[in-house]
């Protein structure tokens, strides 16, 4: 969505804007493109070749200097990757990889995550971001077990720390990923029995709902959610007024887009 | 000058795209792509796909 003037002003004089609906209409096109993440827009020369592209948001000013930038060769992937041999930092690194991981070349962000970790303590904050992204990817690219196997081994290595808590809520989202519904449910019943009364629990038992939801059973999907407004009247108000949207988009579903009516 | 008009009309058509996604964003914009390079190979400015999700 741009709203803002000079963005439209910029899409009008100075680049060619195709909108795609890459989640429910053309994921041909999106497929094509490797796209992860919504929005995500792929620069590209008259002849269709990716120069670069940006995954996400960014501040109107910013986002039209990047896309400046990139017309140039600055800032660009191979941009990056080529001042990397003046650079020993892993910040850097991780910048590369995180760059790559939203393009086609899933083993260079591999590859690049990697060196992030080699170049430090395997056990440390980094490492564990980047062991997380690299399960992450797994998980997309429907390599379901690798993802399991990656993110129980961060568990082990992080016991303890947030990265292990979210890598135990990841687990349950690879199984519903895998359409694997009833793993899923287990894995989040698990984590509710065993961190009873602390956050893991809270987030296990809203997910859910979540796995309902993605099943599509409405009705299971509802109850997941009220009988987790029971159980948690003192939550966070911020997941109170999730479970609340949910309950309500659940029983008042909104209307179909006009392209799902064909 | 069938050339030149048509070359207008897809101008046009392109602020036209960008004009309404301001206003009506979500509206379908597939298809595109091949005016999209057509009008690139003539004017030289790039392209930009924007892959966005309707949820």
């Amino acid at each position: 969505m741009f709203v803002d003037p000079k963005v439209i002003e910029f899409f009008t004089k100075e680049m060619i804007l195709v909108q795609v609906n890459g989640d429910r209409v053309d994921t041909a096109l999106a497929g094509q493109y490797c796209v992860a993440a919504f929005p995500t827009l792929v620069l590209m020369d008259k002849d269709g070749k990716e120069i670069d592209r940006v995954a996400g948001y960014l501040p109107p000013e910013e986002f039209m200097q990047t896309f400046r930038d990139y017309t140039k060769g600055v800032g660009t992937i191979a941009d990056l990757v080529a001042k990397s041999k003046d650079s020993t930092s892993r910040e850097y690194s991780l910048q590369i990889a995180e760059r790559y991981k939203y393009t086609c070349d899933k083993a260079a962000a591999e590859q690049w995550y990697n060196k992030v970790i080699a170049a430090g303590d395997p056990l440390d904050s980094l490492s564990g971001e980047c062991r997380s992204s690299i399960a992450d990817m797994y998980s997309r690219a429907k390599r379901f077990d690798d993802a399991i196997a990656a993110y129980r081994k961060i568990i082990a290595d992080f016991e303890g720390k947030q990265i292990a808590d979210d890598s135990r809520q990841a687990i349950g989202y690879v199984y519903v990923r895998a359409k694997k519904y009833d793993d899923a449910i287990a894995e989040f019943k698990q984590i509710a029995a065993t961190f009873k009364g602390k956050q893991p629990a809270t987030d296990a038992d809203m997910n859910v709902g979540y796995v309902y939801r993605s099943m599509k059973d409405t009705a299971k999907a509802i109850a997941a959610y009220e009988y987790w407004l029971t159980i948690y009247p003192q939550a966070d108000s911020s997941d109170i007024a999730y479970a609340k949207k949910q309950i309500d988009r659940l029983k008042n579903p909104p209307a179909p887009k006009p392209e799902e009516k064909k | 000058m069938k050339t030149r008009m048509l070359l207008t009309t897809l101008a046009a058509l392109a602020v036209i795209a960008v004009a309404a996604t301001a206003e009506t964003p979500e509206a379908p914009r597939f298809g595109n792509l091949d005016s999209a390079k057509a009008i690139s190979a003539k004017d030289g400015r790039p392209i930009i796909l924007d892959f966005y999700a309707d949820w």
